[in-house]
């Protein structure tokens, strides 16, 4: 006969467990009140879900650093403390962008936000464990609600965005899951902490790196879809063109943020067992990624498309950063998507600001660069904020991402890979080309005859909204101190 | 008599999966393929995991299938599929290349022995019992997880599959938009 498990609560740390039962709760609170009174306005919604992020990034506060909870499966460290704070805000940030002057389909649905809070809760439970199967769930869980929020613009183009995302997605996930069964293959478990230690003993046996690196290899092509790595890129361009603005916007952030978590769980993991073949494979894919990209990116038309091969590039660059495996790199990383947060928050808010509902300067685009022609006249402040953006992706100082750059560039001499700062570098160069040809068509370029006022989707909360992001992008010189402090504490803290 | 079951039946089930991307009929494939993931449980039963065998059974031939072959009823699934397959050599030698790498990764975990393990079989516990117990004591929060993993695919389907979703307020012009918020409210 079997003997009854006993589990005393106190073991179980259920604390560790409560940011994402705010967000799940939450979720479940929004279906319930669409269920009891029907025609609810949409600001509603937006504030309770801004109200339940609010209670949760409270909740992420006021976890203790360095606890695991759940029979040790929640893993409640530096770095899944500094990513739930970002997902959090970003989240925060990003839902008021419904509350536009045109209608638009998804944000007559209340299931929008209850499924909105169901990916910020998968995105937690990605960044605070260690066990391969909970990361994979928790992506699987905001995978899905993402393919369902994308389509529900319904359009045609966020159609054609959902089901390629979705094909494409459920391929990664195939990968994830093979990597994670080779790991388990060659260890006997999948939380990455008992996975290294049981490695590290066993380092010497021959024929024991053929696997470790073939698992690599399965996990990074995950890694590289989610992220959107150079060879498996293909589907961010038409995602973000088919998807809205805000969910575009969001997409650049919050996903990639959540699997560059598990990225360096997994790789910091690698290079703890010695294999180093596995960093310089993330060197290739990262230079490979900012280089191609930033090609790819100078020949678009569309502003929404260059800033998603933009995105892929900014990913190439904090990539890079991953490979260095010192503190001060992975500090870096968060500092970069905290900054680069408010940066693109910004100019998808401009892009979702300028939104019509019929394409009017071009038989596919909604943004192409013309729409942008001649912004200086109609709308002065516009085109000056939209400047304000573009220059600080392109890194020009003081707006904010020129410092996330230097800290990531300077990271690099330290690590001593000086080639590879040369190369980041020159592509921040290179990419300053596509995002001053936007900047040239606003300001120098004449206002095309007979066009109607640009702003149209816009409403006082988007403006408050760009305002935010604005003020964070020019001040953000006086945020580098206790950022930085912050952050280099929390991840020195979790042993990174 | 394990090895030569596990033979048969892994002979078999190539033989019937391949039959499944060969046929051009589709009542061909999808017996075919149902029969696979009938004899795949075969294989856990030998391993002496006789949940997941059921598992098995029950989600990929009873509710997998059942999904296939109700989307089967909406089509002509009698005659043969006309396929547009031209002969790629890139296609070709990816595909190839991929499938080697794929084996190659899958058996080299082979090459090493003695891995331990973290959930021994118990004794006096039978298969579906050691199942339980680890899955409600160290997995419970996955399991949880898996739980709004569905609900929130369940609420996607709902949504996506819903007569709202037939207009578009995403396209109408705010004319369109008032002349339909009417005809609702009536």
């Amino acid at each position: 006969m079997l003997q009854a498990v006993n589990v005393s609560m106190a073991s179980l740390n259920l604390t560790t467990l409560s940011p994402m039962l705010v967000a799940v709760g939450g979720a479940l609170l929004i279906l319930i009140i669409d269920l009891l009174k029907k025609d609810m306005t949409k600001s509603l919604y937006v504030m309770l879900s801004v109200l339940i992020l609010f209670v949760d990034f409270g909740a992420v506060l006021s976890l203790s650093i360095n606890e695991r909870g759940l029979f040790d499966l929640m893993l409640i460290d530096g770095i899944s403390i500094v990513s739930q704070l970002i997902i959090l805000l970003a989240s925060m940030l990003f839902i008021p962008l419904a509350l536009t002057q045109k209608r638009f389909h998804e944000y007559a649905y209340p299931e929008y936000f209850a499924l909105f809070l169901f990916m910020v809760a998968g995105f937690q439970f990605m960044v605070a464990t260690d066990n391969l199967i909970l990361i994979f769930i928790g992506l699987e869980t905001a995978s899905l609600a993402l393919y369902t929020m994308i389509a529900m613009h319904n359009t045609r183009g966020s159609h054609e965005a959902a089901i390629k995302y979705f094909t494409m997605g459920a391929m990664a996930a195939g990968f994830y899951v093979m990597g994670s069964a080779v790991i388990y293959g060659i260890s006997g478990t999948v939380e990455l902490s008992e996975v290294s230690k049981i490695l590290l003993e066993r380092m010497s046996e021959a024929g024991i790196a053929l696997p470790i690196i073939g698992a690599s290899i399965l996990l990074l092509v995950a890694i590289g879809f989610k992220v959107s790595l150079m060879p498996f890129h293909m589907w961010t361009p038409d995602v973000y063109e088919g998807s809205s603005a805000p969910m575009a916007g969001y997409m650049s952030i919050v996903p990639k943020l959540a699997m560059m978590v598990v990225a360096i769980r997994v790789l910091s993991f690698y290079i703890d067992i010695g294999m180093e073949p596995v960093r310089y494979m993330v060197i290739a894919l990262a230079v490979v990624t900012m280089t191609f990209a930033n090609i790819m990116a100078l020949v678009q038309f569309d502003v929404k498309r260059m800033l998603a091969y933009s995105s892929i590039s900014h990913a190439g660059f904090v990539m890079a950063a991953l490979a260095l495996d010192t503190t001060k790199a992975y500090s870096g990383i968060f500092l970069y998507y905290g900054l680069f947060l408010f940066t693109n928050l910004g100019a998808f808010t401009m892009l979702w600001i300028t939104r019509h509902k019929q394409k009017k300067y071009h038989s596919r685009f909604h943004h192409p660069y013309e729409k942008f022609a001649g912004l200086i006249h109609s709308a002065p402040m516009g085109a000056v904020i939209m400047a304000i953006f573009m220059l600080s992706l392109t890194g020009v100082p003081p707006f904010s991402l020129f410092w996330g750059k230097m800290y990531i560039i300077s990271a690099t001499v330290d690590a001593g890979y000086i080639w590879l700062a040369v190369i980041m570098a020159l592509n921040s160069a290179i990419a300053a080309y596509y995002y001053l040809k936007l900047v040239v068509y606003m300001f120098l370029k004449p206002k095309p005859e007979g066009v109607e006022a640009i702003g149209v989707n816009s409403s006082r909360p988007l403006i408050v909204i760009v305002g935010i992001a604005a003020a964070v992008t020019t001040f953000s010189v006086f945020l580098m101190e206790p950022m930085l402090s912050y952050i280099n504490y929390m991840v020195s803290v979790s042993g990174y | 008599m394990e090895t030569f079951a596990f033979y048969f039946l892994a002979i078999s089930i190539t033989i019937l999966f391949t039959i499944t991307v060969w046929s051009k009929n589709i009542l061909n494939a999808m017996t075919a393929l149902a029969a696979g993931m009938i004899l795949i449980s075969g294989l856990f039963f030998i391993l002496r995991a006789d949940f997941l065998g059921v598992v098995q059974l029950i989600v990929y031939v009873g509710a997998v299938m059942a999904l296939y072959a109700f989307g089967m009823m909406f089509f002509d699934a009698t005659g043969t599929v006309k396929e547009k397959n031209r002969p790629n050599f890139t296609v070709l030698l990816l595909g190839v290349l991929t499938a080697v790498l794929l084996v190659g990764i899958f058996t080299a975990p082979t090459l090493i022995n003695g891995v331990p393990s973290f959930y021994p079989e118990m004794a006096g516990a039978t298969n579906p019992q050691a199942v339980g117990l680890v899955l409600f004591t160290k997995y419970l929060v996955p399991f949880e997880v898996a739980a709004i993993m569905l609900l929130v695919a369940m609420i996607a389907g709902i949504i996506l599959a819903g007569k709202k979703m037939d207009n578009s307020i995403s396209r109408m012009s705010e004319e369109e938009l008032k002349a339909q918020l009417e005809k609702d409210s009536k």
